[in-house]
């Protein structure tokens, strides 16, 4: 069996926000394929391993710079150059890889310019997230949510956006959402993205492996993600339906009693 | 918004009796159960209603991320057993209005128990002065999009504003948790016996966690203890008699002796036992029962006493009621976060049957079912996939090629399952949806 090595670049910041997800729905389609999925383990510090797929995941947005000094430290730039892994990078993971993006408190930092273009901090965007991809292989549209501060313009002469926003926010400047060129995909997109995707899942194991054998969707998988394609787009909270109203997050906005 | 700084006196009391007021009426009116309304309209007139309404009680604070309820109910009942009144938010409304909802109920005790969320803990240190602090858990923080930095350093705060003399109750199986308290005076350690892995780590794989003050990987061991193997049996958590220690090989620190430890079904403090009885309706209640135990100890309740009430917490806001279905005995567990979800699916018994409910809960509801580990988890009969969130979670049960059924209808799902016992997994809405279409079918 062909086995493919994956990693999440920095494990130990990248913990919050469920991207890890991703690489347990890319070792499930993988098995589909007669693919086997080796799972490497990076954190920061340590220099990069010698893998096909590194994941550059979502964190805290007070993490962006410790995300990014940790890539470089790991030697990620200069990797990419020869030739380094397919790279999937999600949020924090996408705006460090501009050429600037901004920090927490609004300065202008210095990102690893593997992805041509900026990032700037805008207002505080969450919510559900739909987009028709723009990838020829990838049918169907792309759905989670989204839970940042970035806005990015990108300045690509190779490669352009992976999705148009059907809802949501993605880039913020243009409509679309994320970056894809032949090395890179990027997006604002979590939920575990390969998880709630797996056709981007598929995508990205035959970049891996480009005369890999075409495969039905996942029959679950593929029921979940159009499902929920349709109904984020009638519910962009997620708080709809079954019983529960949207009472509950007003009492976390209270004043909080001062000391007398 | 209303001005600060005018002494405090009439305008506190006017903010005590209109939150008293609004809480009544909104009970009277049926808008739910009113226990965090009134204290929403006394903050909003004075601000400094918490600090006021704690003023002359001996307070009790509980945080963490699993089990703040749960404990939180089992000590208001351990205190309540003295005899005295006692001001609790048993029913989880942990932020300010629920605590000032909380010591309104309850004017005259002397004793409060309250929960707290973590976000708020350093400012309701600061302002209720607790005897009493219970730290719970933190290595499985997960709240999306929060950082455990983040809450950390709340913690830290909060641990800085205690009195010296106040005590801290804490697990001393979670790395982060002693390195947080390690400076304070008066700790009481306690050894839950609890698995509570973290989330995010594609566990199996993981080892363990990182040491949170050199960041070297902590190496694990577990020793079956004596005292616990040759008293006790299995109680469906497969830690039972096992002492699992942790130390870090690069600093050389390790986890602190505990004064309580649960061992299998008994809690054990200085080579004496105490039976936790009537706790079997989840596999997380001996672990919050032994720290309500080591709490009610600190502020006088004899142990042997406070162990008896565990259990007279009872089902805690509906979690652990017990429903007859046509002869289906249905159990829910409810999960919050991966640490709990894990717990409850590794913790339902082969021969039940086991439905999983999942509904609406937001735009992050299903991300703890992928960072949750399911290589080794197995059920013998398909697994009844129901809830508004049906189709993700039959995905991920795909991913890990477990057998399932997706039911539309959970009524349908519970009326799927043979005779005999039923184990649910459900989501916080899940839970209520769960209660309320169940609410005739309850036991006890």
């Amino acid at each position: 069996m062909r086995v493919v090595a994956a990693a999440i670049a920095c494990e130990d910041l990248a913990i919050s926000m469920g991207d890890v997800g991703s690489l347990r729905a890319l070792a499930w389609r993988a098995k589909v394929h007669g693919l086997g999925l080796d799972i490497v383990h990076h954190r920061s510090g340590e220099p990069l391993p010698d893998v096909d797929l590194l994941l550059i995941a979502g964190l805290d947005e007070s993490g962006l710079e410790a995300l990014r000094a940790g890539l470089a430290g790991a030697g990620l730039p200069t990797r990419m150059q020869q030739d380094g892994p397919q790279i999937l990078a999600v949020n924090a993971g996408f705006q460090v890889l501009l050429n600037t993006f901004e920090d927490e408190r609004g300065r202008v930092r210095d990102g690893l310019r593997m992805i041509p273009g900026t990032a700037v901090r805008g207002d505080f965007v969450e919510g559900v997230f739909v987009g028709r991809p723009m990838l020829q292989d990838v049918a169907g549209d792309v759905s989670g949510f989204e839970s940042h501060y970035g806005r990015v313009t990108l300045s690509a002469d190779e490669g352009g956006p992976l999705c148009r926003v059907l809802a949501g926010v993605g880039n913020g400047t243009d409509h679309c959402d994320g970056f894809v060129s032949s090395k890179i995909m990027a997006t604002f997109v979590h939920g575990p993205v390969l998880a709630r995707n797996p056709t981007l899942a598929d995508h990205l194991l035959h970049r891996l492996v480009p005369d890999l054998p075409r495969h039905p969707p996942a029959r679950w998988g593929e029921r979940a993600r159009q499902a929920r394609a349709r109904e984020d787009l009638a519910d962009p909270t997620g708080w709809g339906g079954d019983t529960y109203g949207k009472r509950l997050p007003i009492y976390s906005r209270l004043p909080f009693p001062e000391r007398s | 918004m209303l001005q600060r700084g005018d002494g405090g006196g009439t305008r506190t009391r006017l903010a005590l009796g209109v939150g008293r007021g609004v809480a009544a009426l909104s009970r009277r009116l049926g808008r739910g159960r009113g226990t965090v309304v009134g204290g929403h309209a006394a903050l909003l007139v004075d601000p400094r209603s918490l600090s006021r309404l704690a003023r002359d009680r001996e307070v009790v604070l509980v945080t963490g991320t699993n089990g703040k309820t749960t404990t939180t109910a089992m000590l208001g009942a351990m205190l309540a057993g003295q005899g005295a009144p006692v001001a609790c938010n048993s029913t989880g409304a942990n932020m300010p209005a629920g605590l000032v909802t909380a010591l309104l109920d309850a004017p005259t005790a002397r004793h409060a128990v309250l929960e707290v969320d973590e976000g708020y803990l350093d400012a309701v240190v600061a302002t209720v002065d607790p005897r009493v602090l219970v730290l719970l858990n933190l290595s499985t923080e997960f709240t999306r999009g929060v950082s455990l930095a983040k809450t950390r350093s709340v913690l830290k705060r909060a641990i800085s504003h205690l009195d010296p003399d106040a005590v801290v109750v804490a697990n001393c199986d979670d790395p982060q948790m002693v390195d947080l308290v390690a400076g304070h005076r008066v700790v009481t350690w306690v050894s839950d016996g609890q698995q509570l892995t973290a989330p995010a780590t594609l566990a199996g794989e993981v080892a363990g966690q990182a040491c949170p003050r050199c960041g070297s990987l902590l190496s694990a061991t577990a020793t079956t203890s004596a005292t616990g193997s040759s008293t006790t049996t299995a109680t469906g958590n497969s830690t039972g008699a096992v002492d699992r220690t942790w130390c870090c090989p690069g600093c050389g620190r390790a986890r602190p002796e505990p004064v309580w430890q649960v061992q299998g079904t008994y809690l054990v403090r200085e080579g004496q036992r105490a039976h936790l009885d009537g706790l079997d309706a989840a596999p997380w209640l001996r672990s919050n029962a032994a720290f309500a135990v080591a709490a009610a100890a600190a502020v006088g309740v004899p142990p042997a006493a406070a162990a008896e009430r565990a259990a007279a917490a009872g089902d805690v806001d509906g979690r652990y009621r017990l429903y007859d279905l046509h002869g289906r005995r249905i159990r829910v567990a409810m999960w919050k976060n991966p640490a709990s979800l894990q717990l409850a699916l590794g913790c339902v018994p082969h021969e039940e049957s086991l439905v999983v409910m999942t509904d609406r809960f937001g735009v992050k509801d299903t991300v703890s079912w992928w960072d949750i580990d399911l290589s080794d988890w197995a059920h013998p009969q398909p697994v009844l996939v129901t809830g508004g969130r049906a189709l993700d979670v039959a995905a991920r049960l795909e991913a890990s090629e477990i057998a399932f059924e997706v039911v539309e209808d959970p009524m349908a799902a519970f009326l799927r399952c043979r005779r005999g016992r039923v184990a649910v997994v459900a989501n916080y809405p899940a839970h209520l949806r769960i209660k309320r279409i169940l609410s005739r079918s309850a036991v006890r």
